[in-house]
């Protein structure tokens, strides 16, 4: 299909549109077509290191060619409408209804309209039931996945865990036969880590993963997007899973155990992806990257090998110790930027809670080091909602903040410091210790959010909060079940797109939606009876939910739990995934 | 030591599509893949020695455009070429290279002209239209800057005028820091009231020769 140019000259960016970048596959007559989709726009999308990972991934068989596609930008939607052009890949530009497959990717819960609405203008039904035959096979995966309830009428088959493990998506391919779709998933629909809600029995259906990070498939090359992404710079996955065990992170739990990379698989790689794609950044990447085991001599080596050929590298600075420190100096624009701490709640009684390991002392601590190192400006991330709150724990954010201002001063900083503070609110999500738990009322949110807004009194403290009524809808289908997904479909069709962008949410018509659905917001968002089954208690991530009961208990007593480097706790992961022994301290 | 190269490149088919700030982050990241011996700036946020001579307008396609390169050491210009073109993305094409004498000015700075071409989609009487405009005195149009309007005589700026068939046509227009004519203007001047959708290619840039310009 060719694109009309002047619909490419009356939209905003065009470029999101194109395709033709740097490392973008080019394929002819292969068998299977697959279009992977990111429910958001492109710049987002492009940012992310999954979809980078799976497109090289399926890439490699000779008989599938893995497309892309985006959400467009509500301009093009507009002129796509207008024009009667349907949502088309951006490698070959063909319309999304001639693949054979279509994949999400879910990241987040309000990108879930998004989804619906890049079927509609693929001209697909968006029922799973009401396609035939001539329609593509929709598929989903990524986090929201592991609860596929809300999206269930929607996809036809989920893919539950990592897509480049050794069972994963080939399986899938290898059963694919065109032309009858029931047949097809009555084929897949036993195969690890398949979900098919139209021929689900019962029974588990496990999470697959891969156990061997360095024998994974690993990308050598990224698509470099012809416009800034958000994340634009070469991505290494030191590890992956998070033996920490905060209690609110689904991202923790789901992806347990945690599996590192060998330093010299690293090395490599970020040796190749800089020829490749000619980034000027590295971003070492995992969900809590200062706990990799070699990362001292990982930065450093990285460091002496780029330095020369000025790439520099970016590192999450979630721990701060004088070596990360004297990394730091050394990196560009470092201390222009500000370290960054996420303590996630004010008093040391919360943070044990939700088993943050991160005590004051070493917050004053990294923050007094970091002064005298010459940084002046310090960001700090909270939550705020957290089970077993008080209004107590609330102001000792402010109290923390001005405490981090006090070490400046004590340490005769000459410059003007800066704290700031940023709230966003809790959202329980599936799979965690807090799965059970009630989330804050919209008003209950509002109510904390000026307290601490009064609490804040200096100037030199700057306090941003996020709009907590995303993240009750956001906990609203995090937790939701098969009927959610009817308010999904509806608020769609009440014209919601975009959700994740605060320019575009509108909670009325969410609300409007669940009403008109029947439903109500705050049954998905209230406590649950810890006695029933959840809607997702047929997904297994490996953790026992045995264990899931126990940390809650522990939260309760203010217990913490110490992470899988010092100590196991005996949480499943291990023994779920075979033979065992994927974990480091069993 | 510096060595200050001039690089002609064009930009053709969607990367026309590309902004100019993306534009420059590409040729920057053709650089590097290319392992051009680039030179960079000292300081507190180091870049690479790297200008464009002038930002190409959003959708428009060129054969024409330059950018100015200073690099470590010396390599010769067709090795410049050559490396840039084993990584541009698609539509990015180096044309040719040479080495700045010393003392030559920066392209944006020798930038004086530039010639388009310019296809419209429907046009009837290109030719007495053009005869017509540059046989007038002065050419007034409305620009629209950021907060106002103003009336400018955009005559000074046309310099040659040359149609090609009934509805392609090529124009030598000022461009630079001392006087700029988007050939958009320019067609919207010479449609008048009519539809003047078009599609437009930079041929070539010149600066000041003499009397006359030469190609950058
Ligand atoms: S089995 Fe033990 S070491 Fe492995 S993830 Fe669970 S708690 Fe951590």
């Amino acid at each position: 299909m060719e694109i009309p140019e002047k619909i490419l000259m009356s939209v905003e960016k065009p470029a999101r549109y194109i395709g033709g970048e740097v490392n973008a596959v080019e394929k002819r007559n292969a068998a299977i077509r697959f279009a992977f989709c990111f429910p958001d726009v492109y710049e987002v999308g492009m940012s992310h290191l999954g979809l980078q990972i799976l497109y090289y991934f399926i890439n490699q068989r000779a008989d599938t060619y893995c497309e892309r596609a985006f959400a467009p930008w509500r301009d093009m939607e507009g002129v796509m409408r207008r024009q009667g052009i349907p949502l088309f890949s951006l490698e070959t530009k063909e319309p999304l209804c001639n693949f054979d497959f279509i994949g999400f990717t879910l990241q987040y819960e309000l990108c879930y309209t998004n989804v619906l609405n890049m079927l509609d203008l693929s001209g697909i039904p968006i029922y799973s039931r009401a396609r035939t035959n001539r329609h593509p096979i929709i598929c989903a995966g990524g986090p929201c996945a592991y609860n596929p309830e809300p999206m269930a009428d929607f996809v036809d088959f989920f893919f539950i865990g990592e897509g480049e493990a050794e069972q994963g998506l080939d399986a899938v391919f290898d059963r694919y036969a065109k032309g009858n779709r029931r047949e097809f998933l009555e084929k897949i629909k036993d195969l690890p880590g398949i979900y098919v809600p139209s021929c689900h029995t019962g029974g588990t259906v496990k999470k697959v993963i891969v156990r061997d990070m360095d024998k994974a498939f690993t990308p050598d090359r990224q698509i470099v997007p012809v416009i800034e992404a958000v994340h634009d710079r070469a991505m290494l996955e030191v590890f992956r899973g998070c033996g920490r065990g905060c209690r609110f992170c689904q991202a923790g739990f789901v992806c347990r155990p945690a599996r590192e990379r060998s330093p010299d698989a690293l090395r490599n790689q970020a040796e190749t992806l800089i020829a490749r794609t000619g980034y000027e950044e590295i971003s070492l990447l995992s969900l809590s990257t200062g706990d990799y085991t070699g990362f001292q001599p990982l930065a450093q080596v990285l460091l002496d090998r780029f330095a020369g050929d000025n790439v520099n590298l970016s590192l999450p600075s979630t721990r701060v110790d004088a070596f990360t420190l004297r990394i730091m100096e050394k990196i560009q624009g470092a201390r222009k930027s500000g370290l960054t701490f996420a303590p996630e709640a004010g008093t040391q009684r919360l943070r044990d809670v939700i088993n943050k390991g991160i005590t004051e002392e070493e917050i004053l601590n990294g923050c007094g080091l970091a002064f005298e190192g010459g940084w002046s400006h310090v960001k700090l991330y909270f939550m705020i909602g957290l089970p077993t709150e008080t209004d107590e724990d609330i102001l000792g954010i402010a109290d923390l903040a001005e405490k981090i201002l006090g070490v400046y001063y004590k340490r005769g900083g000459k410059r003007q410091p800066n704290v700031s503070v940023s709230v966003s609110s809790f959202v329980p999500k599936p799979f965690t210790p807090f799965q059970w738990e009630a989330q804050n009322s919209c008003e209950e949110f509002s109510r904390k959010q000026q307290l601490l807004k009064r609490a804040i009194k200096n100037k030199r403290i700057k306090y941003t909060y996020h709009d907590s009524r995303m993240s009750v809808i956001e906990g609203a289908l995090a937790r939701g079940d098969r009927r959610a997904g009817q308010a999904v479909a509806r608020v769609w069709e009440l014209g919601a797109r975009f959700d994740s962008w605060s320019e575009f949410f509108s909670y009325e018509l969410w609300e409007r939606a669940f009403t008109e659905s029947g439903l109500a917001i705050e049954e998905y968002t209230g406590g649950r009876d810890i006695s029933r089954p959840l809607p997702w208690a047929f997904i297994s991530t490996g953790v026992s939910e045995e264990f899931l009961r126990s940390e809650r208990r522990l939260a309760y007593e203010g217990a913490v739990t110490r992470n899988c480097g010092e100590s196991c706790a005996g949480c499943g992961a291990d023994a779920a995934f075979d033979a065992g022994g994927i974990c480091r301290g069993v | 030591m510096a060595f200050k190269y001039r690089l002609k490149f064009a930009k053709l088919g969607l990367v026309k599509f590309v902004g100019h700030l993306d534009l420059l982050k590409a040729l920057e990241r053709a650089v590097m893949r290319g392992r051009v011996p680039v030179a960079f700036s000292h300081g507190f946020n180091r870049h690479q020695l790297i200008t464009i001579a002038q930002p190409l307008p959003l959708g428009m396609e060129s054969v024409g455009e330059y950018a100015d390169i200073e690099l470590a050491r010396q390599i010769t210009p067709e090795e410049l070429a050559e490396r840039l073109n084993a990584a541009m993305p698609s539509g990015l094409r180096a044309l040719a290279a040479r080495q700045l004498a010393p003392g030559e000015k920066n392209a944006a700075a020798a930038t004086a002209a530039a010639e388009y071409e310019i296809m419209f989609e429907d046009f009837s009487g290109l030719q007495e239209r053009v005869n017509e405009l540059l046989a007038a005195e002065q050419v007034i149009v409305q620009k629209k800057s950021k907060r106002q309007e103003r009336q400018a005589d955009i005559r000074p700026d046309i310099f040659k005028i040359e149609v090609l068939d009934a509805r392609r046509l090529r124009a030598l227009l000022a461009a630079g820091s001392s006087g700029n004519l988007s050939p958009r203007v320019l067609a919207e001047a010479l449609a008048r009231e009519n539809d003047w959708s078009a599609r437009y290619r930079r041929l070539e840039m010149f600066g000041k020769r003499g009397g006359g310009f030469e190609a950058l």
